[in-house]
C-alpha cells in the first residue's frame, strides 16, 4: 500500500531516520486493517515514547548500557533511564495534544472511513455485566445520547422517590385521628386509591423496563398491587379495628 | 509500558517483538520485510509494521542492532556485539526457565 500518509503521523525526528525504509516496508504490505492499525499505534507510541536518539545521545551511548540490560530479567528490552536531554512529553496537554493531532490527521486522510461498522451506531447489544453498561452509558451521555431503557430507569427512580415521599406525607396527614372515624376512613381510602393508582403506573414502567434491559441482572423489582397495598396499610393503618367502613 | 503490564498469559516472552527481532538477525543481516517473514515462519507471530519499527528503533537506540550500508531503500540491520551478548543472555535465561519447567513437569 501507499503508506505515505501513515508515515506522516510519526514524529519528524523519527521520520528523518526511518521514514524512507518504513515507506518501503509499507509498500510491500497490503492495506489491511491490521497493518494500518499497527502502523497507527506505532505512531502514537513514537510520539509518547520517542525512540530516536538525538545526535549527541547516539554518541554517548556506552557499551555498558546494553550489557546492563542483559543482566536484568527478560522482557526488559526498554531504554535505560531517561537522560535529561531526551525529548519527552512531560505533561498531560502534550500527551493529549499529540494523540489528538494524530487522530485528526488520520481522520482527514480517511483512516477511519473503512473500518468495520463505520457510520453505523455503536453495537451495544452485548449482554455482559452491568459494569460494562455504565461505561457505555457515560460514552453515550458525553455524546448527548441516551438509551431508552436507561432513560426509563432514571424516570423510574424518580417515580419511586416521589411515591415514597408522597406515602410518608399521606401517613403524616392521617396520623392525627379525626373526631369522625368514618370521615377519617373515607379519606384514608381515597388516599389509598390514589397511591395504588400511582403504584400501578410505576409497576407498568417497571414491567416495560425489565423487558428492555440487556441483562436480567439489571432487572428492577416490580411493585404489584398486593405489595403496594401492604406498603400503604403498614404506614397508614385503618383507624381502629371497628372503624373500617363496611362494604 | 503496556507491554510490561500485560499478563504473561497473553503475551508470552517468546512473542516479545524485540527478542524475536534479535533472534531473526542472529543468522545474518535482514531488512524489515525479511524480518517479518522470518519471525512469522519461526514463531508464528506476524509483526505489524508499527510494532516492528518501534522495536527496531529501540534496539538501535540501545546499540543492540545497527543499520548496514545499502543502496536499497529497504535498509538491512545486523546484530552488534552487545546485541549478540544480550541475545545470548536472554536465550540462556529462557533455556534455564524451560528446563526448570520441564523438570517440574516430569517429577510431578
Amino acid at each position: 500500500m501507499n503508506g505515505r500518509w501513515l508515515a506522516r503521523l510519526y514524529p519528524a525526528a523519527w521520520r528523518r531516520r526511518y521514514g524512507e525504509e518504513f515507506l518501503a516496508l509499507l509498500e510491500a504490505l497490503p492495506a489491511s486493517p491490521r497493518v494500518v492499525l499497527d502502523a497507527f499505534s506505532g505512531a502514537i507510541d513514537a510520539h509518547l515514547r520517542p525512540q530516536v536518539a538525538s545526535v549527541s545521545r547516539a554518541e554517548e551511548t556506552t557499551p555498558e548500557a546494553p550489557l546492563a540490560v542483559a543482566a536484568r530479567p527478560a522482557l526488559a528490552i526498554e531504554p535505560p533511564p531517561t537522560p535529561p536531554t531526551r525529548r519527552r512529553l512531560t505533561n498531560r496537554n502534550d500527551f493529549e495534544g499529540a494523540i489528538e493531532q494524530i487522530i485528526r490527521e488520520a481522520q482527514e486522510r480517511g483512516l477511519f472511513d473503512n473500518l468495520a461498522g463505520a457510520g453505523k451506531p455503536l453495537e451495544l447489544e452485548d449482554d455482559s455485566a452491568a459494569g460494562d453498561w455504565a461505561m457505555a452509558f457515560r460514552m453515550l451521555r458525553s455524546a448527548g445520547e441516551t438509551l431508552p431503557w436507561i432513560a426509563l430507569g432514571k424516570e423510574i427512580e424518580a417515580d419511586q422517590a416521589r411515591l415514597g415521599a408522597e406515602l410518608e406525607r399521606t401517613a403524616e396527614r392521617l396520623r392525627p385521628l379525626r373526631p369522625d372515624p368514618e370521615a377519617h376512613e373515607l379519606e384514608r381510602r381515597h388516599l389509598r386509591e390514589r397511591y395504588l393508582a400511582a403504584a400501578a403506573a410505576l409497576d407498568k414502567k417497571l414491567f416495560l423496563y425489565n423487558a428492555q434491559v440487556p441483562s436480567f441482572r439489571l432487572d428492577k423489582g416490580r411493585l404489584p398491587r398486593h405489595a403496594a397495598e401492604l406498603r400503604f396499610d403498614r404506614l397508614c393503618p385503618p383507624a381502629a379495628p371497628g372503624g373500617e367502613l363496611q362494604g | 509500558m503496556r507491554r510490561k503490564m500485560a499478563p504473561l498469559a497473553d503475551r508470552g516472552r517468546a512473542s516479545e517483538p524485540a527478542l524475536l527481532i534479535l533472534i531473526s538477525l542472529a543468522d545474518g543481516p535482514k531488512h524489515g520485510y525479511a524480518m517479518m517473514e522470518d519471525v512469522e515462519r519461526l514463531a508464528g507471530v506476524r509483526l505489524g509494521p508499527g510494532t516492528l519499527y518501534g522495536a527496531l528503533a529501540r534496539l538501535e537506540r540501545l546499540g543492540l542492532i545497527e543499520p548496514v550500508a545499502s543502496d536499497d531503500r529497504r535498509r538491512p540491520y545486523r546484530l552488534t556485539q552487545s546485541g549478540a551478548a544480550v541475545l545470548q543472555a536472554e536465550l540462556g535465561q529462557l533455556r534455564r526457565l524451560a528446563a526448570a519447567g520441564l523438570r517440574r513437569l516430569a517429577t510431578a
